[in-house]
C-alpha cells in the first residue's frame, strides 16, 4: 500500500480540480455513493459521479485529462500498467444528519477481479479513505459492511495531488466530509508488478 | 409588494412527468457551481439567517454567454404554456436554467441562501418546482431600485414577505426585481428546480 503526494506537478493538480470544479464539467447525481439503492434503515448518502471509463471503454471526453494520473503513479511504484478497467470521479459534500445513516459508508471492493486500486484527491478535505485487512477471497456474504469490525490497515486523508496505491481486493471505504467537499478519481488498473 | 403568483399542476401531468424524468435521470448532466445565489466574497449581504452554498446547475438558455443546452428544445412547450397561462408575451429569454440544492450539515429551517436578484433591470422571473421537496422559496418585501455604493443595492434589513414551498408541478412569478432566494432542503436528497428570466414584450 503507498501513499505519495505531489503525485503530479502542482500546475496539473490546479488544472484538473479547475475543470472537475467548473461550470462545464458534468456531473451525474447518485443517490446512495455506496451505489446500494436503499439502505435498511431507509437513510442513504447522494452524491455526484462522473464515470470517465466503464468495462475498459472511455466514455468520457474528459478521460485524456486524468489518465496520465495512473501513469504517474504506477511508475512510482515499478507496477507494470495494462490497462484502466474502470475510472470515476466522485464529489460528495457534507450532508446534514438526516442523510448520515453512518459516518462512514459501506465497506466494499470495486471489482470482483484481480486489479490495483489508484485513488487521487482532487481537493483537500476531511472525509479519511479506510482500507480494512478483509480480502475478497472471503466469502461476500459473511462480509459484515462495518468497517469498526475489522482491522484498520490504513486511514487516508484526502489532501490534494495526493495519490493511495493499494491491492483492489482489500475491502475500503470513505468517511462522510463534514465541512468542504470532497472529490476524488478513482482507477480501477490491471497490469503486473 | 408587488404581485406574485402561485399556479398549480401548472404543466399537463404527462407533460411534467416527461420533464421530469429527464431532469431527474440518473443520466442528466449537472455542473457544479461554488455559490448558488451570489459569490459571499463580493457581496456584503449582513443578514444572520443568510448561508451561502454551492450546488448544481444545468444552463438551458443564457443570452448573455450564448449558450443553449441539448435540453432546451425539450422546454418550448413550458415556455408555450407559460404565455398561454400567464398571459403574455415573452420578448426575450434572458437565462433557462435549471438548479439542484442538496441537504447540507449546519443548514437549519431558519436558514436561507443569500437574498438577490438575478438581474440588476427590469424583467419577470419564474420558478417552476420539480420535485416535492422542502427548502422553501422566500419572496422578501424589499424591491431593487438602484445599485448605489455597495454595488449590490440593498444588503441587510430584509424581510421576509412570503415562502413557497417546492411542490412539483407548481410553478412561481414574480417580478424580478423582488429580492427572493432558496433554502437547502433538510429531509429531501435534492431540490430541484428550473429558473427562467425574461423580458415582457
Amino acid at each position: 500500500m503507498h501513499v505519495i503526494d505531489n503525485i503530479i506537478p502542482l500546475s496539473y493538480q490546479n488544472e484538473i480540480e479547475d475543470v472537475l470544479l467548473s461550470n462545464y464539467f458534468p456531473w451525474y447525481f447518485t443517490p446512495d455513493v455506496t451505489w446500494r439503492q436503499y439502505h435498511t434503515d431507509g437513510i442513504n448518502t447522494p452524491a455526484n459521479v462522473h464515470m470517465f471509463r466503464n468495462n475498459k471503454n472511455t466514455v468520457s471526453p474528459f478521460y485524456q485529462l486524468v489518465s496520465p494520473i495512473v501513469h504517474f503513479a504506477t511508475t512510482s511504484i515499478n507496477f507494470h500498467f495494462s490497462d484502466v478497467i474502470q475510472c470515476r470521479s466522485f464529489l460528495q459534500y457534507p450532508l446534514n444528519v438526516n442523510f448520515l445513516a453512518n459516518e462512514v459508508d459501506d465497506l466494499h471492493i470495486d471489482l470482483p477481479i484481480d486489479h490495483l486500486v489508484v485513488l487521487y484527491y482532487v481537493t483537500d478535505a476531511d472525509g479519511e479513505t479506510i482500507i480494512v485487512n478483509k480480502v475478497k477471497e472471503d466469502d461476500p456474504e459473511e462480509i459484515n459492511c462495518n468497517y469498526k469490525d475489522y482491522e484498520i490497515l490504513n486511514a487516508i486523508q484526502p489532501k490534494k495531488g495526493r495519490v493511495v496505491i493499494f491491492d483492489g481486493k482489500y475491502y475500503h471505504t470513505v468517511k462522510q466530509p463534514t465541512k468542504n467537499i470532497r472529490c476524488s478519481i478513482n482507477f480501477d488498473v490491471l497490469g503486473y508488478e | 409588494m408587488s404581485d406574485i403568483k402561485i399556479f398549480e399542476n401548472f404543466l399537463p401531468q404527462d407533460d411534467f412527468l416527461l420533464l421530469q424524468e429527464q431532469v431527474l435521470s440518473r443520466y442528466f448532466p449537472w455542473f457544479y457551481c461554488e455559490y448558488v445565489s451570489l459569490a459571499v466574497k463580493d457581496n456584503d449581504i449582513k443578514d444572520p439567517a443568510a448561508v451561502e452554498t454551492d450546488g448544481y446547475h444545468h444552463v438551458f438558455y443564457d443570452k448573455e454567454w450564448n449558450v443553449e443546452s441539448y435540453v432546451n428544445e425539450h422546454l418550448h412547450l413550458l415556455y408555450y404554456i407559460i404565455e398561454k397561462k400567464l398571459n403574455l408575451q415573452m420578448k426575450k429569454l434572458i437565462r433557462s436554467r435549471g438548479s439542484v440544492k442538496s441537504p447540507r450539515i449546519g443548514f437549519t429551517k431558519h436558514n436561507y441562501n443569500l437574498p438577490h436578484v438575478d438581474y440588476f433591470f427590469p424583467h419577470e422571473t419564474i420558478i417552476y418546482y420539480l420535485n416535492n421537496s422542502d427548502g422553501n422559496t422566500r419572496i422578501f418585501d424589499q424591491k431593487f431600485l438602484n445599485i448605489g455604493d455597495n454595488g449590490i443595492g440593498y444588503n441587510e434589513g430584509f424581510t421576509v414577505f412570503q415562502e413557497v414551498e417546492p411542490k412539483a408541478n407548481r410553478l412561481l412569478w414574480f417580478n424580478g426585481l423582488q429580492y427572493h432566494t432558496a433554502s437547502n432542503p433538510l429531509n429531501c436528497n435534492r431540490r430541484i428546480v428550473l429558473n427562467l428570466n425574461y423580458y415582457r414584450k
